[in-house]
């Protein structure tokens, strides 16, 4: 966030104690739990209703970079990143390749990890392995840029009063006290909280900017006089990369492991339909609101290069803040809400890491025997020691540079198969399903490490996952049948689904 | 399999790869004509989606 966006003592406080507050909301939601399980501490013992569960997949999916970063984006690209709306639908459409089959499942074999049903369905634990490396690897630098987000606005709008690296560190202890005291249920009620303020700082954000900038024609027109490009429509490789943001988002994101738990955690399926059909229209408010802030700030910032746009959101408010009180006010609020979206979404990310170290490695690979009580133990060490590795890593600039942080979706996706083909196929062979993820998972890396994030307009992820799902397909073709396996997907899969009722 | 067909003809209409590169008159409400395009159909996905989750996803299928 710019320095021009320095605000007093007074608004700094309020903002340092919303952040605070969700403490308190975490404390209450602690006296709320029903058991010291590690279901209840990872998912809240699966008692989520419509209204939490829908805030939660909210604030959840829409991070702090949908509201700082996108504006960026709709700044450089113009009309197309319109493609943002639809790519934050094509994540609902993601979940329904799989969260049918995976509810039922989850439901009967009572899951806390995506990785749980990845073992139980394959029993290999290599390939359990690799997709929790590839899933943990993938959140932990999402995870990251929130935190890396959060010191940089706390350093900007202090006036380097709160330096990066204190910003981070009390960011880092606001949400160990969180999850710590809160667990699944503290982080879903936060997320509320967090949602609601996201949803008013948008309306507020929506109405700054257009009180700014005039009707949106005229904005367009002058758009097509500057720059005739940003709203033309799109040429045949952007058409590609249109294409391939749709899939590699729409299956990506669905896959995250913050997003599967809460598929688990819902009352009920008739709670989760609600909340996901809820979601399809959250775009509106959110992504297309952005994307106007974006290209209503192309002609009154006209000329910025690629670093300097990414700023055009701090100068809007900045232009706002210094022309009243009003204004000053307003912008104290917009910031609580980029703060919310961003606590939002790393509160369930670290959480569901934690859980994935206790469930998916210390439980499967060091102690088997640990107790329920025992898993939420761990679970909550695990929290700890996350945040502090996190913090750690977001505070070393040697290492924040690093281009491997920006990879997530590239192994994310690989995944896919391991999930997409399990809920279904009665044949698997964990050879190709292990060799898959490893040639697409490198494949995809190495193309983007060596500058080849894009080739013929098609993400690097996407070739990798082409590549991954034709070794299982054809590992599957040549592996002959197993009798007994085809069985036991009958009898531990198929018969659940006869189970199943509303 | 008929609810998939859905889906892929809505995005077929999501992307404007039907329009001709680099034209964007007229304006409707301010976006350029294919960018409205873009945004109806997205509310058509919007409006599709909710309607098989609610109503067409039973148990654990989707029909």
């Amino acid at each position: 966030m710019a320095k021009q966006l320095t605000i007093g003592t007074g608004a700094l406080i309020f903002m340092i104690g919303y952040i605070a507050f969700s403490i308190v909301i975490g404390y209450i939601a602690g006296k709320k739990k029903l058991s010291n399980t590690a279901e209840d501490f990872f998912l809240g013992s699966r008692t989520l209703g419509t209204l939490v569960l829908f805030f939660t997949l909210y604030g959840t999916q829409y991070s702090g970079n949908t509201i700082i970063g996108y504006p960026g984006k709709a700044y450089r690209v113009g009309f197309i990143w319109l493609m943002s709306v639809t790519f934050m639908v094509s994540v609902l459409v993601g979940y329904l390749l799989f969260a049918p089959r995976l509810r039922a499942y989850a439901d009967k074999y009572k899951y806390i990890t995506p990785s749980d049903f990845i073992y139980h369905r394959t029993e290999s634990k290599a390939v359990t392995f690799l997709a929790s490396i590839f899933m943990l690897y993938a959140m932990s630098n999402y995870v990251l840029a929130q935190f890396m987000a959060m010191g940089h606005i706390f350093e900007g709008i202090s006036g380097g009063r709160i330096p990066y690296a204190a910003g981070v560190i009390f960011f880092a202890i606001i949400m160990f006290i969180l999850i710590h005291l809160g667990g699944f249920r503290g982080v879903a009620w936060t997320d509320t909280v967090q949602g609601i303020t996201m949803l008013f700082g948008l309306l507020l954000i929506i109405g700054i900017a257009f009180s700014k900038a005039g009707s949106l024609s005229e904005i367009t027109m002058k758009i097509a006089q500057m720059k005739p490009k940003l709203v033309g429509a799109p040429p045949g490789k952007v058409i590609a990369t249109w294409y391939s943001v749709l899939i590699l988002v729409g299956i990506g994101a669905a896959i995250y492991p913050q997003a599967i738990q809460r598929i688990y955690a819902a009352r009920d399926l008739k709670t989760l339909k609600k909340s996901l059909a809820l979601m399809a229209f959250m775009p509106y408010i959110t992504t297309l609101v952005v994307f106007f802030v974006g290209i209503i700030c192309i002609p009154m910032f006209a000329g910025l290069g690629k670093i300097k746009s990414d700023e055009v959101f701090p100068m809007l408010l900045s232009k706002v803040m210094g022309e009243s009180a009003w204004g000053y006010a307003l912008v104290v609020i917009v910031l609580s809400a980029v703060g919310a979206a961003i606590m939002s979404t790393a509160d369930s990310v670290v959480l569901t890491l934690a859980s994935i170290y206790a469930v998916d490695v210390h439980k499967k690979f060091i102690n088997p025997n640990l107790t329920q009580e025992e898993l939420a133990r761990v679970g909550k060490i695990a929290n700890a020691i996350i945040l502090a590795i996190l913090t750690y890593i977001a505070i070393t600039p040697k290492l924040t540079l690093w281009r491997l942080t920006e990879i997530k979706f590239e192994f994310l996706i690989q995944v896919a198969p391991a999930i997409l083909l399990g809920v279904r196929a009665k044949k698997l062979n964990n050879t190709g399903l292990f060799l898959g993820m490893l040639v697409g998972g490198v494949m995809a890396a190495g193309m983007m490490l060596s500058g080849y994030s894009k080739f013929h307009g098609i993400h690097a992820g996407l070739w990798g996952l082409l590549v991954n799902f034709i070794i299982v397909l054809i590992f599957n073709a040549i592996s002959k049948p197993k009798e007994d396996e085809i069985r036991k997907f009958e009898e531990r899969f198929e018969k659940v689904l006869a189970e199943v009722r509303e | 399999m008929k609810v998939w067909l859905g889906f892929i003809l809505i995005y077929l209409l999501a992307v404007p790869w039907y329009f001709p590169t680099g034209s964007w008159k007229p304006l409707i409400m301010g976006f350029p004509y294919w960018g409205f395009a873009v945004l109806i159909a997205t509310l058509a996905l919007s409006i599709y989606y909710a309607y098989v989750v609610l109503y067409r996803w039973k148990g654990t299928k989707i029909e």
